[in-house]
């Protein structure tokens, strides 16, 4: 039996779709966002208000994605 | 990794004093060894209370905490109690101090409300602030997963619960399963994405309204999406709705499963009151008829004196008759003879008369005169009476012979009846000092009502449920409008505002597709991974070779393969435990959050191959593991030898009092 480290299976399928999918988002944008989802399970709305930054921030330094 | 180096127990429960449980910083195996009410169960409860403040009892939750304070301890004036917590967790040193001590200013406590609970967690040497140390608590443990950890092997089988759909605590259990493997991080992670991109989209809209080719479908767009927001809101309060009725479902059944006995005695007893309602009203019922027919029955039991005046009457009757009829007879008799007198010519032959007969005639008139002479006026009178008599005597006899029959009957069922109420009232008697003895503080008519009440939240369930339906059908036709004016919009292609916001808006949408979609495919790899793990495990615990493996259902509830393909059909109580066993190593295996595992007599029903089993799997589950045992629950030698090198440490828990264990 291997023992697996399981956050990184998470993150591993977040990027298993990312990368086929949606290569247009960048990897540490949703990194980031479950990182901090992670850290942030027993505190709700400051999941929500960290999630809803990190997004602003990349959108507003790069204008959203390539039309 | 959560790993606990040590414990420190002041006045918890039985244990007098200061005591010290060395877990040590290595990974492996301990055992404690307890005989029954030594403190096993109290030494699971002291982590408990270390890490969540609670202390879980047999019938729930300890409400007064000062009960944990040791008995002797307080007779010696000492109140209260503490734990404190010495632990790693990802390279992170924390010492957690947990106390209930008295309030200042109290000697002598009156009452739960002179105690204050203390909390203190070091992290690396200096102590958290109450926000920082309640969230690190919760990252370190979150009490949700508890059960994965600290468990008391008695309570595998509510893993059962898993193999049956749409039950409350199997919903619960499987909650607790995927926030211990994180499904939740991505759950959050859809829900909060999805927040933004409504944000971005409404950002899209008011550029779209501010743009003059498209003002029209930019404020249909902004309609429409306020439109679903209702929609949403609905369903959100839905669902809180529902989980509420959930809850209180699973509340009903726990008392329902706690109440059963009361309530099938109140069933049984009412019934019983039911029918002796109806005995005692058939009885009403036979007891008036027996009245009525008894009216008649004096009739009955006069029959044998009716029978004997009715023969002296008609004898009487006769007689009289007798000598009114040969009176008759001898009138004829005379005539005719007078009629030969007078004519000297015998009325039947026709032939003449002579002298001395004419004389014997005369002499036998005379005779006959006198015999037969008929009923005097009281005969007469007497001759009517009788015949009176008769006919009201007659009268009195008509149907009198089936009325004793039919009282007899009548008896019987009365005396049955009787009997029947008897042992309607002993019963309801007994039933009654059940329901008093063990219902003292249960309302009765509360224990009723729980199951009406869980019929009607049933109900009340189905109802929501359909009602969030309806709402998400509305939904979906309401997106597809939006999406449609959307693309309208698109193509009109507004101006440099509204395209900006577009962009926006796809990364966003983007990045809330990655999340849903790895939140489907995460919960799809977890359980092949935890099949997969589970049935390693199971196969090396299992003592049965037909037995190959698990197979897991939606909910994580895992069945057992048997060689030939077929699933098992219910398991025996020593599998559900194994079984449970190898789910919870999985879960150990595949979960972001990893820690001990510390079991309260785990062996109980399991035999001495299974035993074994265990103990020599259990390295292999957690890197770090408690064993609470009682003395022979396992063979100590069988343990040595299986767990070797695993095998840190052994500690017993000796008895100084019965209110006083030593950690030796
Ligand atoms: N406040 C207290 N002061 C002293 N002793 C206490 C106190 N509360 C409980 N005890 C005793 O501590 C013991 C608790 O037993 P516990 O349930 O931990 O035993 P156990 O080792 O798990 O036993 P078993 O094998 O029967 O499950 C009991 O004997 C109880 O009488
Ligand atoms: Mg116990």
């Amino acid at each position: 039996m291997t023992t697996r480290q399981s956050l990184n299976e998470l993150l591993a399928v977040l990027e298993e779709i990312r990368s086929n999918d949606y290569p247009d988002v960048p990897k540490e944008l949703i990194e980031k966002i479950a990182m901090s989802q992670y850290d942030n399970q027993d505190a709700r709305n400051k999941a929500r208000s960290e999630t809803m930054s990190i997004l602003a921030d990349y959108v507003n330094r790069t204008g959203g994605l390539e039309a | 990794m959560l790993h606990f180096d040590k414990m420190t127990l002041r006045d918890f429960g039985p244990y007098k004093g200061e005591q010290t449980i060395d877990f040590s910083d290595r990974s492996g195996v301990s055992i404690i060894w307890g005989n029954n009410g030594r403190g096993k169960t109290t030494l699971l409860n002291a982590l408990r209370y270390g890490l969540f403040g609670v202390i879980q009892r047999r019938n729930g939750i300890l409400k007064n905490l000062s009960e944990m304070g040791n008995k002797e301890a307080v007779q010696e004036g000492r109140y209260g109690f503490t734990v404190i917590l010495d632990m790693t967790n990802d390279g992170d040193t924390y010492k957690l101090t947990r106390q209930l001590k008295l309030r200042p200013g109290i000697v002598k406590p009156s009452g739960e409300e002179d105690y204050e609970k203390v909390l203190f967690l070091e992290r690396d040497g200096s102590i958290l602030s109450p926000e920082d140390r309640n969230h690190e608590l919760n990252v370190i443990m979150p009490e949700q997963v508890a059960r994965f950890f600290l468990f008391d092997a008695e309570l595998l089988q509510e893993y059962e619960e898993l193999l049956e759909t749409n039950t409350s605590d199997g919903e619960q259990i499987k909650n607790s399963i995927e926030k211990i493997l994180g499904v939740p991080v991505l759950q959050n992670g859809v829900v909060d994405v999805e927040d933004c991109l409504s944000n971005y989209e409404k950002q899209k809209s008011r550029a779209a309204r501010a743009d003059d080719k498209t003002v029209q479908l930019g404020q249909e767009m902004e309609n429409l999406t306020a439109n679903i927001e209702e929609h949403q809101n609905i369903i959100k309060e839905k669902q809180a709705e529902l989980s509420d009725l959930i809850r209180k479902k699973s509340v009903l059944e726990g008392r329902m499963a706690d109440t059963d006995k009361l309530r099938n005695w109140i069933v049984q007893r009412n019934e019983a009151q039911k029918s002796q309602e109806k005995h005692e009203d058939e009885l009403e019922t036979v007891q008036s008829k027996i009245r009525d027919l008894m009216k008649n029955a004096w009739r009955g039991m006069l029959l044998t004196t009716v029978r004997d005046l009715r023969e002296k009457i008609e004898a009487e009757e006769y007689a009289l008759d007798a000598k009114k009829q040969k009176r008759t007879v001898a009138d004829r008799f005379i005539m005719e003879m007078k009629k030969a007198i007078s004519e000297r010519t015998c009325p039947i032959c026709g032939q003449e008369v002579s002298g001395d007969i004419v004389e014997h005639l005369r002499a036998k008139i005379n005779e006959s005169t006198n015999e037969y002479v008929g009923l005097s006026e009281e005969e007469r009178q007497r001759l009517y009476d009788l015949q009176n008599q008769m006919l009201a005597i007659r009268q009195l006899s008509a149907d009198v012979s089936d009325v004793r029959q039919g009282v007899a009957h009548l008896e019987n069922r009365r005396d049955e009846l009787q009997i029947a109420i008897s042992e309607c009232r002993q019963q309801i008697e007994e039933l009654h000092d059940n329901i008093k003895r063990y219902g003292e503080d249960a309302e009765e008519a509360d224990v009723l009502s729980i199951s009406r009440e869980h019929s009607d939240v049933e109900q009340t369930i189905r109802d929501v449920r359909r009602g969030i339906e309806d709402e998400n059908k509305k939904l979906t036709e309401l997106k597809m409008n939006k999406e449609r004016v959307a693309a309208t919009i698109d193509k009109m292609a507004g101006g440099t505002d509204y395209r900006l916001a577009s962009r926006k808006y796809e990364l966003c949408e983007h990045v809330f597709r990655i999340f849903e979609k790895s939140k489907t495919r995460y919960r799809e790899r977890l359980k092949e991974n935890v099949e997969k793990d589970a049935t390693a495990l199971f196969v090396q615990l299992t003592g049965d070779k037909d037995y190959i493996g698990l197979k897991i259902n939606d909910n994580y509830g895992l069945e057992i393969i048997h060689k030939s393909g077929r699933t098992v059909p219910s398991r025996s109580s020593g599998y559900e435990h194994i079984v449970a066993l190898s789910l919870i190593g999985a879960l150990h295996k595949n979960a972001p959050l990893r820690g001990p595992i510390i079991m309260d007599s785990p062996f109980g029903r399991l035999d001495p191959t299974h035993k074994a089993n265990i103990v020599r799997t259990l390295p292999g589950m957690a890197e770090q593991s408690m064993l609470l045992a009682y003395i022979g629950e396992i063979d100590e030698q069988v343990a040595r030898f299986e767990l070797g090198s695993h095998l840190i440490h052994e500690y017993k828990l000796e008895r100084v009092s019965s209110m006083h264990t030593e950690i030796v």
